[in-house]
């Protein structure tokens, strides 16, 4: 080493000793009066406030002083707590980590913006015309989603949906309207749908299935009438159009197809039967309250006839062998009490078909019971009749502000002639419980089970509750 | 020469050297969740806390956790940087009370405010701007249904939260026209979905739009001056923040955050989850430390901030399983209280009340860690601060608020005083009178 060069390094040592030693007291300079005044001691236990102070804002700003801390990091819990808790963590450590993971990811999604994202799609879904929902296809149909389309510009003339689902649930409807008038276009294709037999004494033991397929073009007039600040409104709706119906073979491989285990089918499979269908609707609504009606009621009386075709109104095939009329009669009544209202609510369904001399109906037209249908304790299509008679009362009543509790018990039959074969005696029951989260103006979904001598059901749904 | 200048720049970086590894260091800046938040506290940590041996036990014996940071007289000790002994323990005037964090002007008004940036999506909605002394401020408005409520709480809270102690921002009410506004030069906004967009005139004027005009055609927003120093993000009411040196109490355990439970029952602040806190990094007196706020008081007295709040609101969390329980059991035919409220149908005070209101019972809209470790020796210290609260104070507050229907302030006042007193006869039976020295 140079001599010169040593000489530098003595004076940087020199100059780095030096600097040390006088950022001290600079440092002390920096520091706040109250530091200099008194610091206190970690643990230091005296009470910095000793009386009032009257002096002015300054003793009321927030404190700069360095505040009090304790020797050491106080623990969450005290040792023992830790020990008498050590088995439930290391149980719940699985949980724990499930925990870790969801919160960071909620942090992604929430600082890439997704929710309001999603959302702003959702609020502007009427501007694109486009709309995504749940499936409204039935139950025991899989899961699946539904895509409504109205164009911009012409929502109030025309819409499409459609709706898919798991099992291959499949329905299309596209809307014309215009005023009054509407004209539908509805194709149809269930490939599973359950039928144990016909009558009230249908048995599990005969489960089978069936597929239909079905088109239909609908003229109709639809009128609409709400007084002013009145709650009640008035619906008459009319209407005509052909219908196609085939029953096909189930697709369901665990049971047995229709015509298998019901010979009496075999001649209308894969029929392609074609009905003329008019008919025509009544309905006084004066049902009201939010987040869903708490008082009031509503009676919808609708007629519909399955006559022959019109051969230039015809979508294929003319020919018909049977004829058939149904009056559905649908009346509930509800009243409440309380701010958050507890609700009763009483419902009678009756449905009346009439078949002509040849005595047939295919099976989907017939009145069926079990699931949303009615009896929901019983699996969907369980009983399958001419007509219905079905009873339901509910009882509604808040659980907290944002969960209500609905608890309902169902009655009722099918039968060949409602009218002269119900009896009392014969009736089937169904209860069911379910949890309804909601929000302050409509219910988001609910969730419960169902019972009756048959099964129980786990019955969910998200949106569209009533 | 050169070796002078030499010296010199070594001596100048041997001193920066030190003084950086004396400094503090800045703690990592910190973000939660709203929504796990939500589900962590209304389902989560009700099943932890049920399946809990250990607090079962306590429970069992009466044996509850003290404050951590409580000195012999059972005071909180001092200094902190949570916590500073106002009202309740210092005298403080209705008109230091108005001056707050300060100066409780809201923004100069000697030249346009320069608009920085935009939020104009979702249902709050709200400007930044920056006045002529460079200072910034955020503009926050009402919805149209609920005109005056959630700006008026804002600011009548935000003073007597400071008033309490507690760090809060400098809140103000602000009338204001689209002529008092200017873009800043190449201000930017980001949209919904993500693009970057210039800020327009027609950007403001739309959000003004969707802002309930005053009877003069003004439009009244609650200008927040923001925090100096450098955010850090949320602080929680459980838990601390490993990387400050100076927090060393889980929080559930200081005195301060579970005294504050009397405060937040007073002035109705359901909304007391992370979400409204705020840690800052600042450079004050001379130090750098960690400095904890309270923030948006728009989710306080009537106002659950874009609505009002709901009838029970104070009475039970979001998802309360023991009104749930209570529910099942009797099917439905429990009364709450909340059923035997009446409504003011005042919109500028949303739903707020006194005679409904039981000071222990009331809850919060997600369950609070630190409520939930609280004492009754928390609870009376919380209790003690609201005590300090004369009915001059609460009128000097209530008038911060600039209610344009004398109705409503009177009715807020009338409250507060009714709230405050059953605070102090419930939680304090032995103080004959409020507002009374320690």
């Amino acid at each position: 080493m140079r001599a010169g060069t040593w000489r530098q390094v003595q004076w940087a040592l020199c100059a780095l000793i030096m600097g040390v030693v006088t950022s001290a007291p600079l440092a002390l300079a920096d520091a706040p009066d109250s530091l200099a005044r008194s610091t206190p001691a970690r643990g230091d236990s005296t009470p910095a406030v000793a009386g009032p102070d009257t002096t002015g804002m300054a003793d009321l700003a927030a404190s700069t002083a360095p505040p009090w801390v304790p020797a050491h990091a106080v623990p969450a819990r005290a040792g023992w707590e830790t020990a008498v808790q050590l088995p439930m963590r290391i149980v719940s450590l699985p949980l724990t980590e499930l925990g870790l993971i969801a919160k960071r990811t909620m942090v992604s999604v929430e600082d890439a913006n997704w929710i309001p994202r999603v959302a702003y799609l959702i609020t502007a879904a009427p501007r694109v015309g486009v709309f995504v929902t749940p499936a409204s296809l039935g139950d025991r149909t899989g899961f699946g989603f539904g895509i409504t389309v109205v164009p911009p510009g012409i929502r109030n003339y025309l819409s499409a949906d459609w709706n898919g689902s798991t099992l291959d649930y499949n329905r299309t409807r596209v809307t014309a309207r215009y005023g009054v008038a509407r004209v539908d276009y509805i194709y149809e294709w269930r490939p599973q749908d359950r039928f144990y037999g016909l009558g009230p004494a249908s048995s599990n033991a005969d489960t089978t299935t069936y597929a239909a397929q079905s088109q239909q073009v609908r003229l109709g007039l639809d009128w609409r009438w709400q007084v002013p600040r009145r709650s009640w409104r008035t619906e008459l709706a009319a209407w005509f159009g052909p219908r196609q119906m085939i029953t096909r073979s189930g697709r369901e491989s665990a049971h047995p197809s229709i015509e298998e285990r019901f010979p009496v089918f075999q001649p209308i499979m894969n029929q392609r039967y074609e009905h003329l269908v008019y008919g025509a609707r009544a309905m006084f609504d004066a049902r009201r309250g939010v987040p869903r009606w708490s008082h009031g009621g509503r009676l919808a009386v609708e007629y519909e006839r399955f006559d022959n075709p019109l051969g230039f109104l015809a979508l294929g095939n003319s020919d018909v062998p049977f004829t058939f009329q149904r009056l559905t009669t649908d009346a509930e009544v509800g009243f409440s009490f309380w701010r958050d209202p507890r609700t009763i609510r009483l419902a009678v369904r009756v449905v009346d078909n009439h078949p002509d001399a040849s005595g047939i109906i295919l099976p989907a037209d017939l009145a069926s019971l079990g699931g949303s249908r009615g009896l929901n304790g019983f699996e969907p299509g369980r009983f399958h009749g001419a007509d219905l008679a079905l009873g339901r009362v509910m009882y509604l009543f808040p659980l907290a502000t944002r969960f209500e509790l609905d608890i309902h018990a169902e009655v009722g039959n099918v039968y060949g002639d409602v009218w002269r074969d119900a009896k009392l005696n014969g009736l089937r029951h169904s209860y069911g419980v379910a949890l309804r989260p909601r929000a302050d103006t409509f219910l988001l979904g609910a969730i419960g089970v169902e019972w009756s001598v048959d099964t129980v059901r786990l019955r969910y749904s998200i949106g569209g509750v009533e | 020469m050169r070796r002078l200048v030499f010296v010199l720049g070594l001596l100048a970086l041997a001193v920066r050297v030190t003084a950086a590894a004396d400094a503090p260091r800045m703690p990592k800046p910190t973000r939660i969740s709203y929504y796990y938040d939500a589900f962590d506290k209304s389902l989560v940590r009700p099943i932890t806390r049920t399946t809990d041996l250990a607090l079962g036990a306590r429970k069992l014996v009466h044996n509850h956790r003290e404050a951590a940071n409580v000195d012999d007289s059972d005071q909180v000790r001092l200094p902190s940087t949570w916590w500073q002994p106002r009202l309740g323990y210092r005298p403080l005037t209705p008109q230091q009370m108005v001056i707050g964090p300060g100066p409780g002007t809201g923004p100069l008004r000697d030249r346009k405010w320069r608009v920085t940036g935009v939020k104009n999506q979702g249902v709050s909605l709200g400007l930044r701007i920056k006045d002529s002394s460079g200072q910034t401020f955020q503009l926050k408005f009402d919805t149209p249904q609920w005109a005056e409520m959630s700006t008026g709480a804002d600011v009548v809270v935000s003073h007597l939260i400071w008033a309490a102690g507690y760090n809060a921002p400098d809140n103000a009410i602000v009338n204001l026209t689209v002529n008092d506004l200017e873009l800043a030069q190449g201000a930017t906004y980001q949209d919904i979905l993500g693009h970057t967009r210039p800020i327009t005139m027609e950007v403001v004027k739309g959000i003004l739009a969707k802002t309930p005009p005053n009877a003069d055609g003004t439009y009244r927003a609650v200008a927040s001056r923001f925090l100096k120093g450098k955010p850090l993000g949320e602080w929680e009411y459980s838990g601390r923040r490993g990387d400050d040196p100076e927090d060393l109490i889980p929080h559930q355990h200081r005195r301060e955050i579970r005294g504050f439970y009397s405060i937040a029952a007073w002035v109705n602040h359901t909304d007391g989850s992370a979400r409204n806190t705020l840690d800052m990094w600042v450079d004050d007196g001379g130090r750098s430390f960690v400095r904890h706020y309270l923030i948006d008081f728009s989710g306080c007295l009537g106002s659950g901030s874009v609505n009002r709040q709901l009838y029970s609101a104070g009475d039970e969390y979001f998802a309360d399983f023991g009104t749930m329980l209570t529910s099942v059991a009797t099917l439905g035919l429990h009364r709450f209280s909340w059923e035997y409220t009446r409504d003011p149908h005042l919109p500028s005070v949303g739903f707020f009340e006194a005679s409904q209101f039981h000071p222990r019972d009331w809850r919060p809209f997600l369950p609070n860690p630190a409520y939930d470790e609280d004492t009754e020796r928390d609870r009376r210290w919380g209790a003690r601060i609201v005590a300090g609260f004369s009915d001059e104070h609460i009128r000097a507050a209530v008038a911060l608020g600039r209610y344009s229907d004398p109705r409503a302030e009177a009715y807020i006042v009338q409250t507060l005083i009714a709230r405050r007193d059953k605070i102090v006869s419930e939680i304090l039976p032995e103080r004959s009178t409020t507002a009374a020295a320690p």
